[in-house]
């Protein structure tokens, strides 16, 4: 919403002059105003000149060389424009120096042609008044004397211009009537405007055309006039400047008008052709099915049975409320005018707007509700100016529907309003406020009062809404600051804190935390070989993201792929966040996971880095969960798709899968556009979340010495080290309290195919120590399994 | 010279006395604590002189043997004794040696156990404000993404077919329903049904109909708060606020107030702090203003309570919201909102 700071100063000339001031009260009453701008900037710069001769410019085609008379002297003038005026016409003059921020320029001295012009003849645009820059500005003979400074000649030519960012709940702010009132309210200066009392004309004509209102629910008021003899044509000058500060273009006059009247009240009104209007009556009804209307803007609807429109005898010829239609459209030669000043039901006009893709400053108005009892005071308003500016004449006006608007009444409690207030507020200044506000007092005591709610505040139904108004203009600053005595809440739940626990072992096991899209396309999802969306977006901005996660993987994996083209191919990266999936009620499941993704190589110190391995991924996954949980993480072989088959594992604890882990497969890999090295640990946070607590209680320390014995053994490489590792445990019994692979050798000396591999047995008595000879026989029996089971020998 | 045969052999004495004035000299002449053992080796060893020396001693009358014996204890216990001193010398020589070399480079790269990993900007101010909360009495409480119509606005107040919905273009799915558009549905979730008092923070990620460009993404995260109890005012929302920036931003950091509108508060209001890179005095982040808007909030609107069955005259509550993206940005002064989630490695290990 645009506001111009004369317009409301015409209305309320007690406002003050300042527009800052303006600004500041209207900013601390929640009515935020984001700019002011000057409109007209270079009008007190620029002067009004007489054309005394011209005559063409001796070497340059186009231009000429204008004399003009500034009041004082003549002045001779380089111009290109084609519409300079006979002599005694009046144009306006930019003296050199003249700065005119519209077009960037600086007027400066410059010979054009050998000849050097003594100012500019400006356009309305070089004037930043409009975007007419076809030809000068020309005044007739007696508008100004020659010399009057520009912004002296007119008061449309400069003004400030108010940026307002109008919350959807004050409607009445939408019109400058509203905001001069909510300023006299908050300056406690009278507000009383002649234009507002108007009522029915007192005279104008028997001439009258039916009105039905058939779908009464979407519209219950509709007042008409006919006006006759219009000469319509362009606007006047300061009506013309008034709408372009305001950001409407002007177009005609019976169509300025109607604009007007929508930033004066913040009423939308249309006027229609009379003689392009089939029959005698127009009816307000719901569109039937498949109703086509072009509207204002050309472009063609089809309507369905929940738009509302205004029809004549044989079809619509507007949309209520949201725009006419082109076929009864006021242009230049319409004289006969049909006037309608209505209210239509905010959520009807609503749903049509959204539904055909309009949003008209109408619809803006209508859908958040307006003052259904100004209808007279607007529609007087407008049969005057359309006089007074067109000629015509009223010859008819009428209305259908409800007259009177029955406005609610609300108590208000002063106990309810300081309590919600948290400090005391004096009765009468809170009383007062209301009564500036429009709010009319009906009856009370020193306990409560009984208020009528304005017409102009559809959004003040309750006490509570009385409340806001008093706390809102007596200003935040009056209410102190104080801590309650909060009643301690517990958790809902622990997950936050393990979600926390989890994210700072990550950190500790040196990956970065990642904040990932969860919405994504499906193309993704099937890259990562991750299952199918679940939720999938009825309006997505565009297809890169249409649906909601069901793993973090290809977030990360996107991540990744875009720092390597950015050149960093070394990653670690990990993100905590939920993933979709089937849910069991009505909304979807959201289950928090763990991922993280390393990729590029492990860097060693000052020699080459290695190649991250599958074992690394196993080494983070169980640092992870130890540190958040103190849990030991053990692998199990598996199959995932989205892992290279060979190195691929499932994490569990105790026999609780926790996730997984691997190499990404190759095919996934290549669509990321990633490197085939890449590594993925995933953890479901919620199987963690949900494991039992870790036993707490220490173990005792050993109080007798360890032996150690070491074998070392050739196997194939289809054996796997933990088979062995398990069965020399089982073989060394209770006795062997850990068993550790300290070496993996294949090379030369090892056959084909084979590996060798050293393990180291500790063992331990709890209550005593172990002789060598105890420890030899134990160890003798592991070398014997081992080669019975495996058919191994140690190695030499 | 291990070889020697005893009926070519020296007598013991002339032997014993050829070793004592041999081994110091050969001692000084071991350069290193090997050659020095090595020398040792030769006159204590297995084969060695003294070793061999003994040998003779069998053959000697026993009235002559226990001369010979004191004659070579006394000589093995000064070869021990010099032995011990050479050492020392060798040892403190090698120190002295190692103690004057060249100083290491200490330009190399560093050696640390492992780099180092770092939170993501985002995840770092919610957990601050999380613990700022906590620390004040409120609970985390957690709340659905996807979410029914009726929790992200019908019981908000949202009135239906109402302009306020524009001020969150929602995501639909085709299962009918949203993506929260902001964690307020978090206070549905929990007063429906229950009864107050309720002190609740909830964070979150929502969801809006925003293009992305260098200040909006379609998803982002707020941190959503609310205390509900007997006779909760405006000023104890104040109170709160007002703390909270304190905490956030440093003791000394005030707020302002200016009203506004969110259907689901009244009085609503956003507040502004002090902006903490020019104390107020005015600068570019804060456009000259010396204030930087971080949050809404008001009163809790007693519709909110009526939809969720709490009698709004018994009970009232706050509610505030606040954008952690938009706190991350300032804070770090990232000037693309972009790259949050971008998650480049290099812009995350810039984060503590
Ligand atoms: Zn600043």
């Amino acid at each position: 919403m645009k506001a111009s700071h004369k317009w409301l100063r015409e209305l309320v000339p007690a406002l003050p002059n300042d527009p800052q001031i303006i600004k500041q009260t209207l900013t601390n009453a929640g009515l935020e105003v984001e700019g002011v701008h000057r409109f007209g900037a270079a009008s007190s710069s620029c002067i009004v000149v007489r054309v005394e001769s011209f005559k063409p410019h001796p070497s340059r085609s186009g231009l000429r060389l204008v004399t003009v008379f500034d009041g004082q002297g003549t002045r001779e003038i380089v111009c290109g424009a084609p519409n300079v005026p006979e002599p005694g016409g009046l144009v306006v003059l930019a003296p050199l120096g003249t700065e005119l921020p519209a077009v960037n320029l600086t007027i400066a001295p410059r010979a054009i042609g050998g000849i050097t012009s003594e100012g500019m003849l400006c356009s309305e645009r070089e004037l930043g008044l409009s975007e007419e820059g076809e030809g000068i500005l020309v005044f007739e003979p007696g508008f100004a004397a020659p010399g009057t400074k520009l912004s002296e000649a007119g008061s449309a030519f400069d003004d400030w211009v108010y940026e307002l960012s109008v919350t959807p709940n004050r409607p009445d702010a939408l019109g400058h009537v509203g905001l001069a009132r909510e300023l006299c309210a908050l300056l406690a200066i009278p507000f009383d405007l002649a234009i507002r009392n108007a009522g029915a004309p007192s005279a104008g004509g028997t001439e009258a055309v039916s009105v039905r209102l058939t779908a009464a629910d979407r519209c219950d008021h509709y007042a008409y006039a006919l006006l006759s003899g219009a000469h319509n044509g362009p606007s006047p000058l300061e009506l013309r400047l008034r709408l372009q500060a305001l950001g409407s273009r002007s177009i005609s006059k019976l169509v300025d008008i109607t604009n007007e009247a929508l930033l004066l009240f913040g009423h939308p009104v249309h006027a229609f052709d009379r003689r392009k209007i089939a029959g005698d009556g127009i009816e307000v009804r719901r569109a039937r099915a498949g109703e086509v209307l072009v509207g204002l803007d050309a472009i063609e609807r089809t309507l369905v049975e929940d738009d509302l429109v205004i029809a004549d005898a044989a079809s619509a010829v507007a949309i209520a409320g949201v725009m006419g239609g082109l076929g009864s459209s006021v242009e230049g030669a319409t004289t006969e005018v049909i006037l309608e000043v209505a209210v239509f039901d905010p959520r009807s006009v609503r749903r049509t707007g959204r539904r055909h893709a309009m949003h008209t400053d109408a619809s803006h108005r209508f859908e958040r509700g307006i003052d259904a009892s100004d209808t007279d005071a607007v529609r007087a308003w407008c049969i005057d100016r359309m006089v007074s500016l067109t000629g015509a004449k009223l010859v008819g006006h009428g209305r259908e529907g409800r007259a009177e608007v029955q406005p609610n009444q609300v108590t208000l409690r002063h106990e309810r309003l300081e309590l919600l207030t948290g400090a005391p507020v004096p009765w009468k200044e809170a009383q007062e406020i209301l009564a500036r506000l429009g709010f009319a007092r009906l009856s009370g005591d020193s306990a409560f009062a009984l208020f009528m709610i304005p017409p102009h505040r559809p959004d003040c139904s309750r006490e509570e809404d009385l409340i806001e108004e008093v706390i809102r203009v007596r200003g935040f600053d009056a209410i102190p600051a104080e801590l309650p005595a909060i009643r301690p809440a517990r958790e809902v739940d622990g997950r936050e804190r393990f979600f926390r626990q989890l994210r700072e072992a990550a950190v500790g096991a040196t990956l970065h935390e990642a904040c990932c899209y969860a919405l994504l396309s499906p193309e993704k999802l099937a890259a990562a070989k991750a299952p199918a969306a679940t939720v999938v977006l009825q309006n997505p901005l565009h297809s890169e993201r249409s649906v909601l996660r069901t793993s973090l993987l290809p977030g990360l994996l996107d991540n990744v792929a875009l720092a390597r083209r950015k050149g960093e191919r070394d990653a670690r990266i990990f993100t905590v966040g939920r993933v979709f999936l089937a849910g069991e009620g009505a909304l979807p499941a959201e289950p928090m996971r763990f991922c993280a993704v390393l990729a590029g190589e492990r860097s060693a110190w000052l020699t080459k880095s290695e190649p991250l391995t599958v074992w690394d991924a196993l080494g983070l996954a169980e640092g992870i969960v130890d540190r958040a949980l103190g849990l030991r993480v053990t692998a199990k072989p598996a199959n995932h798709e989205a892992f290279h088959p060979r190195a691929c594992g499932d994490l569990v604890v105790g026999d609780v899968r926790v996730g997984s882990f691997g190499q990404l497969h190759p095919h996934v890999a290549d669509a990321f556009e990633v490197g085939r090295e890449t590594l993925v640990v995933e953890l479901d946070v919620e199987a963690l979340y949900a494991l039992p607590a870790r036993n707490e209680a220490i173990v005792s320390l050993p109080r007798f010495p360890a032996n150690y014995r070491d074998v070392a053994l050739v196997v194939p490489e289809t054996v796997a080290a933990g088979t062995l590792a398990a069965a020399i445990r089982e073989a060394a019994g209770s006795l062997a309290k850990d068993v550790v692979l300290f070496d993996r050798y294949l090379g030369a000396s090892i056959p084909e195919g084979h590996a060798s591999l050293a393990f180291r047995v500790l063992y331990r008595a709890d209550e005593r120590s172990l002789t060598d000879a105890e420890v030899d026989e134990r160890h003798g029996a592991v070398l014997k399994t081992v080669h019975e089971r495996f058919g191994v020998a140690q190695r030499a | 010279m291990s070889d020697a045969r005893p009926s070519e052999a020296p007598s013991l004495p002339a032997a014993l006395e050829a070793i004592g004035e041999t081994f110091p000299a050969r001692f000084r002449a071991a350069s290193s604590e090997a050659l020095l053992r090595e020398e040792k080796a030769k006159l204590l060893g297995k084969k060695g002189d003294l070793t061999a020396a003994l040998k003779i001693m069998g053959s000697l009358p026993p009235a002559d043997r226990k001369a010979a014996g004191e004659l070579v204890n006394g000589l093995k216990a000064a070869i021990e004794k010099a032995f011990d001193e050479r050492l020392g010398a060798i040892e403190a020589e090698a120190l002295a040696k190692e103690l004057a070399g060249p100083a290491y480079d200490l330009t190399l790269p560093s050696r640390a156990p492992a780099p180092r990993g770092h939170k993501h900007p985002i995840g770092i101010v919610r957990d601050e404000i999380v613990d700022i909360f906590r620390s004040l009495g409120f609970a985390v409480h957690d709340g659905p993404e996807v979410e029914l119509e009726e929790y992200n606005f019908t019981k908000l107040g949202f009135p239906p077919d109402h302009p306020a919905t524009d001020m969150q273009d929602s995501f639909w799915t085709t299962g009918g329903h949203l993506l929260r558009t902001h964690t307020s549905n978090v206070q549905i979730r929990a007063m429906l049904g229950k009864q107050p008092p309720f002190a609740f923070v909830a964070p979150g990620t929502v969801y809006r109909r925003d293009d992305e460009d260098a200040t909006h993404l379609p998803q982002f995260n707020q941190l959503e708060g609310f205390l509900v109890d007997k006779r909760v005012s405006f000023a104890h929302l104040r109170g709160v606020l007002a703390e909270f920036a304190e905490r956030l931003y440093g003791p000394g950091t005030t707020i302002r107030l200016r009203p506004s509108y969110f259907p689901f508060v009244e009085p609503g209001a956003e507040v502004d702090v002090r902006c903490v890179f020019c104390k107020g005095k005015g600068c570019p982040t804060c456009k000259g203003t010396g204030f930087i808007e971080i949050l809404g909030c008001g009163l809790i609107h007693p519709v909110v309570f009526e939809h969720c069955g709490i009698d709004p005259q018994e009970w009232t509550g706050f509610a505030f919201g606040m954008g952690l993206e938009r706190i991350a940005l300032l804070r770090y002064g990232i000037e693309d909102i972009r790259l949050l989630v971008e998650n480049d490695p290099r812009f995350l290990s810039q984060f503590r």
